[in-house]
């Protein structure tokens, strides 16, 4: 039976890509649990298999062998019922659309009335700090800017969960830290349950409740860390001496992944 | 002076958060053209002139523009006569070859083997069938458009195929929102087919024109450029002859720049236009 208070699980998951002459074992026995409201960050090496892992969950690609749940459904009814949004790598938006019109693509889908999707996307555009560029085209933006519309628009849908692939990788340290705070502000409007792909140690810390440490080829979980830091995070907690000690254990963990063989 | 931003300045860096260098046309682009094709055009009449040499030969350029203003209205309806030909095959070939197109993209096999077919098409030397299509159409204004139709229907074929072949990280986006084939194709396929579209159209336009006037030496209804500009050599009228042809000129120009405004309006999003 499917644990009602689970936002996300992954059971035994494996993920074999075989091409022409290649195999690769990309995922190796997964198991996950993301209570609901969580926020989990996965941290691991470049190509270890973390987006593999957030791609079955968000029923991009079908995995090998085990079981994925997103509120205790499988990926594919959760994304038909369209309970989650997905925010990716790229900000992945229309350049022929305006930032509105980005943002109501979602509603747009989901057949809601025309102003009330101008309504929604108004109002998402103000949560993510972006009130007034409605008519921008996104071309016209920043690099952190397109990405808080494309996060305005995975919110649109007032989806119980969202998957993030590495948002703000791309971003320059200064943006990505603002961004971090904006992101713990709206998970808390929100309550969504969150999963935040990462190779940032100092991101994943600072706004996860739990940091799961993957190693590389196989891709495997090799340890799972709760973050004990209050749950109000706020600039001053990056101060913190705990944030300190957590980044050094997630570190430590990274290594012994990496020493695994 | 200290320097003082102006009212304008503040604004304009409010307004864009990310710097939008304004494109600024190159002297050389305008000025060098100018200068070559007034050498041309002065060293033509001053041969005509110097050497005193016939009018049914090489008319001087002022006589034939001179011809071209007195015989503007005539002209102008002829022109009017070529373009509609023109424009008709060019909205029947794009029609065709965008369809088609979109149509096949599901099936690659079938897809790829037209397009096989479409660059042999392309690679013909197609008003050679011009003859053929009078068979079909009689000598008739409709044969010109047929002309006109089968040799840009391949080229927009080819273009169409491409932009629909293409993929992006936006149709993962699209799965995610689970958005059905109609948004898709509305929102996603289509837009970004567009750039692949204008491009060939830009290709068909001015080809259009040419075709059509090249089909009209042969014969269609009579009050078109190409059938005025055959006539009037067959008659030894060369100023006429030249004054046509400068008024083919201006139709081909025309079209190109229209097709190119419609470019820089549609694809106002796309790279190439900011």
């Amino acid at each position: 039976m499917a644990d009602q208070a689970l936002g996300l699980m992954a059971q035994n998951l494996t993920k074999r890509f075989t091409g022409s002459g290649s195999d690769v074992l990309a995922l190796d026995g997964i198991n996950l649990e993301v209570p609901k409201g969580g926020f989990t960050s996965v941290i691991g090496p470049s190509g270890c298999g973390k987006s593999t892992l957030l791609r079955i969950l968000s029923d991009l690609i079908e995995p090998t062998t085990g079981q994925a749940e997103v509120n205790g459904k499988s990926p594919r009814e959760a994304r038909e019922a369209r309970e989650f949004g997905v925010v990716f790598q790229a900000p992945n938006l229309l350049p022929w659309r305006t930032v509105l019109k980005n943002v109501t693509l979602p509603l747009q889908v989901m057949k809601v009335d025309r102003d009330d999707r101008a309504k929604t996307a108004t109002d998402m555009l103000e949560l993510v700090g972006l009130p007034g560029f409605e008519r921008h085209h996104p071309w016209q933006l920043s690099g952190g800017m397109q990405q808080r519309v494309a996060i305005a628009r995975a919110l649109s849908m007032q989806p119980s969960v969202l998957f993030m692939d590495e948002p703000f990788g791309a971003l320059d340290e200064i943006t990505r830290d603002r961004l971090n705070l904006e992101l713990i502000r709206i998970w808390a409007q929100t309550s969504a349950t969150i999963m935040f792909i990462t190779h940032s140690l100092t991101e994943a810390v600072f706004m996860s409740t739990q940091v799961a440490v993957m190693s590389a080829r196989p891709g495997r979980i090799t340890e799972v860390i709760d973050i004990d830091l209050p749950a109000e995070r706020t600039a001053e907690t990056r101060d913190d001496p705990r944030f300190y000690e957590l980044v050094i254990e997630v570190r430590r963990a990274l290594s012994a992944a990496a020493g695994v063989h | 002076m200290a320097t003082v931003s102006t009212i304008d300045e503040v604004d304009a860096a409010d307004d864009s958060p990310v710097a939008q260098p304004r494109r600024t046309v190159p002297v050389a682009v305008i000025v060098t053209p100018i200068i070559f094709f007034s050498i041309f055009i002065g060293a033509w009449q001053l041969l005509v002139r110097a050497a005193d040499i016939q009018v049914l030969l090489l008319p001087a350029p002022t006589d034939i523009i001179d011809r071209f203003f007195t015989d503007f209205g005539l002209l102008f309806e002829l022109a009017q006569n070529t373009a509609i030909e023109a424009f008709k095959g060019v909205l029947i070939g794009s029609f065709l070859g965008v369809t088609l197109a979109g149509i096949t993209q599901p099936f690659r096999w079938l897809n790829r083997g037209l397009l096989s077919y479409s660059s042999t098409v392309k690679a013909l030397p197609v008003v050679a069938l011009f003859p053929l299509t009078t068979i079909f159409f009689g000598v008739s204004s409709t044969a010109v458009v047929a002309m006109v139709t089968i040799a840009v229907s391949p080229i927009m074929f080819t273009y169409a195929s491409r932009g629909f072949s293409g993929t992006s990280e936006h149709d993962e986006l699209m799965r995610s929102i689970s958005a059905g084939p109609l948004t898709r194709f509305w929102s996603l396929v289509l837009p970004r087919a567009l750039p692949y579209v204008m491009t060939g159209l830009k290709t068909i336009v001015p080809l259009s024109i040419i075709i059509a006037i090249i089909s009209q030496y042969f014969g269609g209804s009579v009050t078109t450029l190409g059938s005025y500009i055959r006539r009037e050599s067959t008659s030894l009228h060369t100023v006429d002859m030249w004054s046509a042809i400068v008024m083919a000129c201006t139709l081909g120009i025309t079209a190109f720049v229209a097709v190119s405004l419609l470019d820089k309006f549609l694809l106002r999003w796309h790279p190439s236009n900011r």
